[in-house]
């Protein structure tokens, strides 16, 4: 039913549009174009660029206080832009008072109506489309349905647990067919279980109703889990937009790779380049190879990255010369039942850690040595951002 | 392979000081908040603030310009002695709802709950009650023929009754005002940990030692603030003094009414009303620093 | 010597109960049984110091005497009939009860718009606002009559009833600000914001989710200006002129003549209301705190 609501509208566009929204038609559903936003003088978000396609599920990531959900509200339409575009479905909305976005938002905390019942909940939206009685009744029986929500749709949201209001808001998000859907943590209030349990019925949900959805979470698992692509933000700056697998693989600097997984993170300089880039690591003797290919723009003064299970450990020197390797001495090791986690610490005093699976059943006691070693490949040369 | 990595870029700190963008034009959301704000202001401004204001400026420009009036007042003793009589009556009250007052608040924090919103209602029914029935209440009782005549008679051997007398004005406005004080310190009590005299009397100190030197103390900003808000409300009154009391207890509202009743001098009645305006408003400027009393008008 | 945290006695139900210790407070020595019962009997006066003299009002006006006495000379409904075939007490009644309701009107509107004002801006002048709309509650009622009366008598608006409640309803005001206010702070403005993405405008989201969430605050708000109207007894004293005598006013004018059981008539029905309407709001909160338990 989307299609042909959109279709409709699409039939009526003429090029007499500015060229900023022809644009927007063509780069997808949600686009936003260079979005400032300063509160007084302090910037909130910072030239915001994305673009968001039919049926995506893009999440933005970053700590608390990095604009994630600032961009969300702009979007939304209950912050301004200080500047820049917004455009929904091919259309600028920038200045669009927020009830006229046709978006549906899951808040944090779901911000049910807590003098109506779930079924009146869910038919607000309908009803303020002015859409009849009997047939709102139709669409929301369809979603009570598909929320599991039928047995409760007389309850006041106060009768409900956390996951069921969390159903309610998404029900009531969804149910009016949003050109886009925004979740800003909606997730957070649940115990740890449940949020595991609904991240699934989440992603099964969005599947099926084929929304285009805007995340925003600073749980990096719940992002790996339900995206296709990730936008990272650090201070108002959006640093990398990315699926899951290419984030993690291949972040395009350090604030990045520490924000998502575990990573080892050292201070180096670029020495040398050609087919390989060569680069000298602070607590590391002699110099690593990275992979070109793994190239950045910082010139000097970048960091060395490298996940702690890409890293090999045995108690003699790799004999291969494509291996980087570093003598170590062990510090501590933390079992942490599937995988052990080893403290290292090299020559020189850099600390490292290795994971390695439980399995391997390998007893490294603290002052033995060992070899460390991984491929150009698995490392990374990036710009430092903190 | 080509990275699908879509946008890079420096965080503003990396960055050559991103100059200010050039803002958009502003949506027109404020406008609701500006006009509940604005509709408010302007209605206050015409039937509260205009006449407020006329009045003030009556004290300075009738009859004539300037501040004769104020000299007028404060050179004539009468005045004077109006201004001792309504201060004189509004301590006595004062000292003695706070005294009256506390017991009762210290005994409604210290019952059940349950109790405690029973009892409550018996304080916040007369607080209701018109404070012109109120007054006209206590010329029954203590009329020639009243109750607390009746009752004193054998004790003082009077058969005269207390009105009109300042002890009528006091036990009047006593009445009337000492739900004030039960109220606010009883909204102190309510906070101070219940377990803290115990805990006092566990290190040692006495019943007595351990109400004086750890509750009281906790109390004493309620007291203080409570006291000070009866006698600021006290100064102001006019009908239980016109009813209850005698020429000898007329306040300084009084004499505003009679300026402009019987003298028909409105520039004097103006001018009292400033002064008593200046000192309610500084007294209550005062015992909002002293202490936030809350809870005051949501009994 | 250290035992295996695993070999210690087993885990569950303990097998002997611990003598429970005697609940309550410390062992009362004589002097603090002294104590409270002389608090007690503190309380108690005080008690019956605050309520008799209303009591005594509602008892006078069943006296079957023409004059004030107590003890009653006899029971009788006589200075009811006397009460509601005067012409002049009735009217003043309706009077009453038509500027107390036009002032709540007033002061509930302006109040409730202001407070949800005051809560969604962030001007830094909002203090001020607040000040403005609050100081009614501060200033001395004596200095509000003069003001009107100034007033009124420059407009020629002495004795006009709608003015009067106009200037009532500043008295009111300041009690539906705060009433309403402490309501707000409890309401999350994230409903509102909901409300519009789910496509309600403005209006429509102050009228369907706003509001609905306010109405026993503002109806607290709205009963407190009714009752501050219907009793006032200052400012009509100086603008009611000969056509806004209200109950109040009337009251005034005849206690200064004769003192009749008929005037206890009169102040039991201003008890009655204002007591009335007291015990009605309690009501309607102890309901909704019912309800909000469910």
């Amino acid at each position: 039913m989307t299609e042909q609501g959109r279709a409709g509208r699409g039939a009526q566009m003429t090029d007499e549009r500015p060229a900023g929204e022809r644009r927007a038609e063509t780069a997808g559903q949600v686009v936003f174009d260079g979005v400032h936003k300063w509160y007084g003088d302090a910037p909130a978000v910072h030239d915001f660029d994305l673009a968001i396609g039919k049926g995506e599920f893009v999440t933005l990531l970053g700590p608390s206080g990095s604009g994630k959900t600032t961009s969300l509200r702009i979007l939304a339409g209950l912050e301004s832009a200080t500047a820049g575009e917004v455009y929904l479905a091919g259309r600028a909305v920038t200045d669009e008072v927020p009830e006229k976005r046709n978006i549906g938002l899951v808040f944090q905390n779901y911000a049910l109506f807590p003098h109506m019942t779930v079924a009146q909940n869910i038919a607000f939206p309908l009803r303020m489309r002015r859409m009849k009685k009997a047939e709102a009744q139709g669409h929301v029986d369809r979603v009570l349905a598909m929320t599991q929500l039928t047995p409760f749709r007389d309850r006041y949201p106060r009768q409900l647990s956390g996951g069921q209001q969390q159903r309610v808001a998404l029900a009531r998000a969804f149910v009016f067919d949003p050109s886009v859907l925004l979740m800003d943590e909606p997730l957070g209030a649940l115990d740890r279980n449940l949020r595991d349990h609904m991240r699934l019925e989440l992603k099964s949900l969005q599947r099926r109703i084929g929304a285009t959805v805007l995340y925003v979470t600073h749980d990096q698992d719940e992002a790996l889990a339900l995206s296709d692509r990730i936008g990272v933000m650090h201070q108002g700056v959006l640093q990398q937009t990315a699926p899951p697998d290419e984030l993690y693989e291949k972040p395009v600097n350090s604030f990045v790779a520490r924000f998502l997984g575990q990573s080892i993170c050292l201070p180096a300089t670029r020495v040398e380049q050609g087919a390989h880039t060569v680069v000298e690591v602070e607590g590391i003797a002699g110099r690593i190879l990275v992979d070109a290919e793994n190239d950045c723009s910082a010139e000097t003064g970048g960091e060395f990255m490298i996940r702690p299970e890409r890293i090999r450990i045995g108690t003699d020197r790799p004999d291969t010369a494509e291996r980087n390797a570093v003598a170590c001495t062990v510090a501590a090791q933390v079992y942490l039942g599937p995988q052990i986690e080893v403290h290292l610490r090299t020559e020189q005093g850099a600390e490292m850690q290795v994971i390695v699976p439980s399995a391997a059943k390998a007893d490294y006691a603290a002052g033995s040595a060992h070899w460390l070693s991984w491929t150009a490949r698995d490392c990374r040369f990036l710009a430092r951002v903190n | 392979m080509t990275a699908r990595t879509t946008i890079t870029r420096l965080p503003p700190g990396g960055d050559p000081a991103p100059g200010r963008v050039a803002p958009r034009a502003r949506g027109r959301r404020p406008t609701f908040v500006t006009m509940a704000l604005g509709l408010p202001v302007a209605f206050m401004a015409i039937v509260y603030a205009y006449p407020v204001g006329k009045m003030l400026m009556k004290s300075v420009t009738e009859p004539k310009a300037g501040f004769g009036n104020f000299t007028e007042a404060a050179t004539d003793s009468t005045i004077w002695d109006v201004l001792w009589v309504t201060v004189r009556l509004s301590l006595e009250v004062a000292v003695l709802t706070v005294v009256l007052g506390f017991p009762v608040a210290y005994f409604l924090a210290r019952t059940s709950a349950r109790k405690a919103r029973f009892l409550s209602l018996l304080v916040v029914i007369p607080f209701w009650t018109s404070i012109l029935v109120r007054s006209f209440a206590w010329i029954v009782l203590l009329g020639d023929n009243g109750l607390v005549t009746k009752v004193l008679d054998p004790l003082t051997g009077d058969s005269q009754g207390l009105l009109y007398s300042e002890s009528a004005v006091v036990i009047a406005m006593t009445h009337i005002l000492l739900p004030f004080p039960i109220l606010i310190i009883k909204g102190t009590l309510d906070q101070i940990d219940a377990s803290l005299p115990r805990a006092a009397r566990s290190l040692g100190a006495g019943p007595v030692r351990a109400f004086v030197q750890v509750y009281l103390p906790l109390a004493v900003p309620a007291i203080v603030s409570s006291g000070m808000l009866v006698f600021v409300i006290g100064l102001g009154f006019y009908v239980t003094p016109a009813l209850v009391g005698g020429p000898k207890q007329s306040t300084i509202a009084v004499v505003i009414a009679q300026n402009v009743q019987v003298n028909f001098d409105w520039g004097m009645a103006a001018t009292l009303a400033t002064m008593l305006l200046v000192l309610a408003t500084a007294l209550t400027l005062v015992v909002r620093r002293l202490t936030k009393v809350k809870g005051l008008v949501s009994l | 010597m250290s035992v295996p945290a695993s070999t210690v006695e087993a885990p569950g139900v303990p097998r002997t109960r611990p003598p429970t210790r005697r609940r309550g407070r410390l062992p009362a020595t004589p002097m603090e049984r002294a104590l409270h019962w002389s608090l007690l009997g503190v309380v108690t006066l005080v008690f019956a110091f605050l309520v008799i003299p209303i009591l005594i009002v509602v008892l006078e006006s069943f006296n079957s005497a023409d004059y004030l006495s107590f003890p009653l000379e006899g029971w009788s409904l006589h200075h009811y009939r006397r009460f509601f075939a005067d012409s002049a007490w009735v009217e003043a009644t309706l009077l009453s009860a038509r500027i107390a309701l036009l002032a709540a009107v007033i002061a509930t509107v302006v109040g409730t718009v202001a407070a949800w004002g005051l809560a969604r801006s962030t001007s830094r002048g909002k203090g001020l606002v607040f000040a403005l709309l609050y100081s009614p509650l501060v200033i001395p009622i004596i200095v509000l009559a003069m003001s009107y009366y100034f007033t009124f008598a420059d407009y020629k608006l002495i004795g006009q009833w709608q003015m009067v409640a106009v200037a009532y309803s500043v008295m009111g005001i300041p009690y539906v600000l705060v009433s309403v206010s402490s309501a707000l702070q409890q309401f999350d403005p994230e409903l509102e914001n909901a409300a519009r993405t789910l496509g309600a405008g403005m209006t429509r989201t102050l009228l369907r989710i706003t509001l609905p969430s306010l109405t026993s605050a503002i109806s607290a708000g709205a009963l407190f200006a009714f009752v501050i109207a219907f009793d006032e007894a200052v400012i009509i004293l100086f603008v009611a002129g000969n056509d806004s005598v209200t109950l109040a006013r009337k009251l005034w004018d005849s206690v200064r003549y004769d003192l009749t059981p008929t005037l206890a008539v009169a102040g039991t029905i201003l008890i009655a209301v204002c007591v009335g309407l007291f015990c009605l709001s309690e009501l309607i909160k102890t309901i909704r705190e019912r309800r909000e338990r469910r």
